[in-house]
């Protein structure tokens, strides 16, 4: 018993750490190319594919003024910031432009998603946009709490069955 | 339970119903397959010609409507329940010095910021065609016209288009390929824009810097 | 009470069939008909938008409502009814009207040849294949993108049920082909109702006829080969058509309420080729989607150079990529599954059961976790996409049923920020961790006598579930890191 309990554990360790340094390795930041700036108006040029875009993270000053250029390798995807009003649909090897947007949202991390279902992978489909100089996000600790609590509900079941309970009673 | 068992009740077949069932199936698969391969045309298409006919040439950015003679409208009118045909000419597809005239027109209006006659807009058009936004979907609202152009493919990778026909009577008379076609019955009373849609269908995108502006104000008009 | 874990008589309590309504409901000859027929509608509305109407998967009411609304509750209807969406299937449907000539009533004649299945064929492989092949069409050629795609889809299955009706006995297409079936067999083994026999003996000794099996001059015979009378333990196959309800002579079928997931540890009888299935399921769901975030787009580049380029979606490299990663993430699931079950036999350290019988117990424990990860899933983009929904239902509306009008943009707006749909996700998640689990302990507790044993079989594959819980939350979270 002992022996099968260090060997999961190890196992699970192992793997799970391996899950997450994937999961920051895909997290991580593609840079941007070389921005444009025409007439006071800053190009952003994004590629989208399944399932991610590049870059996955745009910075942007409160107030500047931005278009994006997104372009789609693939399938039919979606590029779509809800607080700009932005939903462009893109075409698989066309440049997609949105209209010159001024970003007039206070400083903080704001999603960036495709809109069209792409795919089993089309939920990770996601960049952010920084407007300014925000704090880390909070939310980049859930993941960490939800796997805590995995680890928590599977160590509480397992103490549960030792206990010598029986599913049957 | 034993094999006699296993048998279902199915009752008598009868083969003059299998044979019925056996030839429609075949109808269906080998219209489906012949569906699929797009040599059976699906759409339910209405006699194209008969009803009012027009022209919209879709340019960067904006419409030019013409009547079945090709003398320029201001906006197309027709009845309801009248059959219409319209047929879209995009501007890229006549020579460079036609695309220039009505790429001209653009520069009349106030679009994207800019007040008419802003020399920055005719640089935007340019950098619209440098960046290959050349394609236009043309839609009216509430109706079923949802046409993409497909002038790369008369392009052929040049900026404009050689050994093509001259002007929009050519192309017309011609059936230019480029020049797409829908056939649908006006039905909603009312003035309907046409207007460049959102969309990224097929390899057809937006034409770039202008396509918010590329809006032709109730010019589809619908009279009782 | 004996007999293994959870099967043997049954007490009345639960038994839907004992209220008067249901039972005149089911006891209807026409009450298939009668639910199939809206769905029927439905299909066809879809059909048509999705055959003719606009290309554009935002705009397309069929797209919209099959990849988000019928998806979605489908993945809920396992839960609450188990394979009620093969209840109420209109392309199914279609196969056996062909067959039988009719559409609700029993008549004595037949169009149909009944040959039996094939017997390499009787078992779900050709299924789980079929279904992997589904998946692939849907991420390699974006069948979910087209509606085109959709369209096609819809018409080879309801052709298929047909062709393969009309030749084979009972619904072999939807017991055997469907590439859906293996899917919602599966997750429907977690359903809070289930259709069984009430009393053993009165099927054992009192029945000579097996008319729920055979059928009668009133009643088909069960339709997907099921004798509910004797073998039938679980929800795998059932698709709840109620002919046996309607043709038992001895009124010896029950509807019952009953704890969710009793299906996954009470089975009787394991089939491996189930439990294959279920890893497959469970591979698609979890292991494929990191494999693909992770290694689609090098692979992709590698192959450019080997492959010719197509226009997209047709880009080979792009396909080639996203065959072989199908491959390597279903391989990498099953060995998991497989290393799991072969750690528990050791930890236990017993002869038998062998790891293979712990694997064909174990897969389908897993089965809650993939259908909870899929909920999830859905979730997000559930919340994202109702304002297309809401465009798209109006552009059907402005030209019914044939759905060519685009009535303006897209709305997509979230409904929830990403921290608390992930909250959601999350909690999704570990509900799925938490119901297989339970199985899980439940299968090693029934094939172990002594207690030792099956908690010993059981921490390894406690252990698999947590990493493959990992896999879905960090996957998930990728967007908030």
């Amino acid at each position: 018993m002992a022996r099968s309990l260090g060997l999961t554990v190890a196992a699970v360790a192992a793997l799970g750490a391996a899950v997450i340094w994937a999961a920051y390795g895909l997290a991580g930041v593609i840079p941007a190319g070389d921005n444009v700036t025409r007439d006071g108006v800053r190009q952003v040029t994004i590629h989208g594919h399944t399932w991610g875009f590049s870059p996955n993270v745009i910075r942007v000053a409160p107030g500047e003024t931005v278009q994006f250029i997104v372009r789609s390798e693939d399938l039919r995807h979606g590029f779509s910031i809800n607080e700009l009003g932005l939903n462009l649909q893109l075409a698989p090897g066309r440049d997609m432009r949105s209209p010159a947007v001024k970003v007039d949202l206070p400083e903080g991390i704001y999603p960036i998603h495709c809109s069209v279902f792409c795919g089993i992978g089309h939920p990770s489909m996601k960049a952010r946009l920084v407007v300014g100089a925000p704090p880390p996000a909070p939310g980049s600790r859930l993941p960490w709490i939800a796997s805590l609590l995995s680890a928590a509900a599977a160590v509480g079941f397992g103490a549960w069955a030792r206990a010598g309970r029986s599913a049957r009673a | 339970m034993d094999a006699r068992d296993r048998a279902p009740l199915t009752g008598r077949r009868l083969p003059l119903a299998t044979a019925a069932a056996l030839l429609a199936l075949t109808a269906l698969s080998v219209a489906a397959s012949l569906a699929f391969l797009g040599r059976l045309p699906l759409g339910f298409p209405q006699r194209a010609g008969t009803g009012a006919v027009f022209y919209v040439v879709a340019y960067h950015y904006g419409f030019a409507l013409y009547d079945r003679d090709l003398n320029e409208i201001e906006k197309a009118e027709v009845k309801a329940g009248e059959a219409v045909t319209l047929h879209i000419v995009p501007a890229h597809a006549l020579p460079e010095a036609v695309f220039r005239q009505y790429a001209e027109r653009s520069m009349k209006r106030a679009i994207g910021g800019l007040p008419a006659g802003d020399p920055a807009i005719r640089r935007k058009l340019q950098e619209d065609l440098d960046l290959g936004n050349v394609e236009h979907i043309v839609g009216i609202a509430a109706h079923p016209v949802y046409l993409a152009t497909d002038v790369a493919s008369v392009l052929r990778g040049q900026p404009f288009r050689e050994n093509g026909p001259a002007t929009l009577r050519e192309a017309a008379s011609q059936r230019d390929p480029s020049i797409k076609s829908v056939t649908f019955t006006a039905k909603k009373v009312g003035a309907f824009d046409v207007l460049c849609m959102d969309s990224g269908m097929d390899g057809a995108g937006t034409c770039g810097w202008g396509h918010g502006a590329m809006v032709a104000k109730g010019a589809f008009v619908v009279r009782p | 009470m004996s007999g293994p874990a959870g099967v043997g008589p049954r007490a009345p309590e639960g038994d839907l069939l004992r209220w008067a309504p249901i039972r005149r409901l089911v006891g209807l000859r026409a009450f298939q008909f009668l639910v199939t027929v809206p769905t029927a509608a439905v299909v066809g509305v879809v059909l048509l938008s999705t055959a003719v109407g606009i290309e554009h998967p935002s705009f397309n009411f069929g797209t919209v409502f099959t990849w988000v609304v019928w998806w979605g509750a489908l993945l809920l209807s396992f839960v609450a009814l188990g394979r009620a969406w093969c209840l109420v299937c209109p392309l199914g449907a279609l196969g056996e009207w062909v067959q039988r000539l009719s559409f609700w009533r029993r008549v004595p004649y037949t169009a149909g040849y009944h040959f039996r299945w094939p017997k390499p064929l009787r078992n779900m492989g050709l299924a789980t294949a079929l279904f992997i092949v589904f998946v692939w069409l849907d991420n390699g050629y974006g069948m979910s993108n087209s509606p085109r795609m959709t369209a096609g889809l819809i018409v080879v299955i309801a052709l298929g049920a047909a062709w393969i009706n009309l030749f084979f006995e009972r619904r072999a297409f939807c017991r055997y082909v469907c590439p859906l079936t293996a899917f919602i067999g599966l997750c429907s083994l977690f359903s809070v109702v289930e259709l069984r026999r009430r009393e053993a003996g009165t099927c054992r000794s009192q029945c000579a006829t097996k008319d729920c099996f055979r059928g009668n001059d009133r009643q088909y015979g069960c339709p997907m080969g099921e004798f509910p009378g004797g073998a039938m333990d679980t929800n795998l196959h059932c698709i709840l058509c109620t002919e046996c309800i309607k043709g038992c002579p001895h009124d010896n079928i029950a509807l019952r309420l009953r704890p969710p997931g009793r299906d996954l540890w009470a089975m009787r009888r394991p089939q491996a080729d189930g439990a294959v299935a279920a890893a497959v399921i469970v591979a698609l769901t979890t292991v494929l989607p990191l494999v693909l975030l992770l290694l689609l787009p090098g692979l992709r580049r590698a192959l450019a150079g080997l492959l010719p380029a197509g226009a997209p979606p047709n880009d080979f490299p792009r396909l080639a990529a996203v065959g072989l990663l199908f491959a390597l993430g279903i391989g990498l699931g099953l060995g998991l599954v497989w290393g799991g079950s072969a750690l528990a036999r050791l930890s236990a350290r017993q002869a038998v059961p062998t790891a293979g019988v712990l694997f064909a117990s174990f897969a389908y424990a897993l089965i809650p976790m993939a259908l909870f990860k899929m909920m999830a899933d859905l979730l997000d983009h559930a919340l994202r996409t109702w304002g297309a929904l809401v465009d798209a239902t109006g552009a059907l509306a402005l030209d019914f049923p044939l759905n060519r009008v685009v009535p303006g943009r897209v709305t997509v707006m979230h409904l929830l920020g990403p921290g608390t749909v992930y909250a959601l996700q999350s909690a999704l998640v570990l509900g799925g961790l938490v119901w297989s689990l339970y199985a899980l302990w439940r299968i090693s507790e029934r094939l172990f006598g002594d207690h030792r044993a099956a908690l010993a079989a059981w921490v390894p594959m406690a252990g698999l579930c947590l990493v493959l819980t990992l896999m879905s939350l960090w996957t998930l979270g990728i967007g908030l890191l």
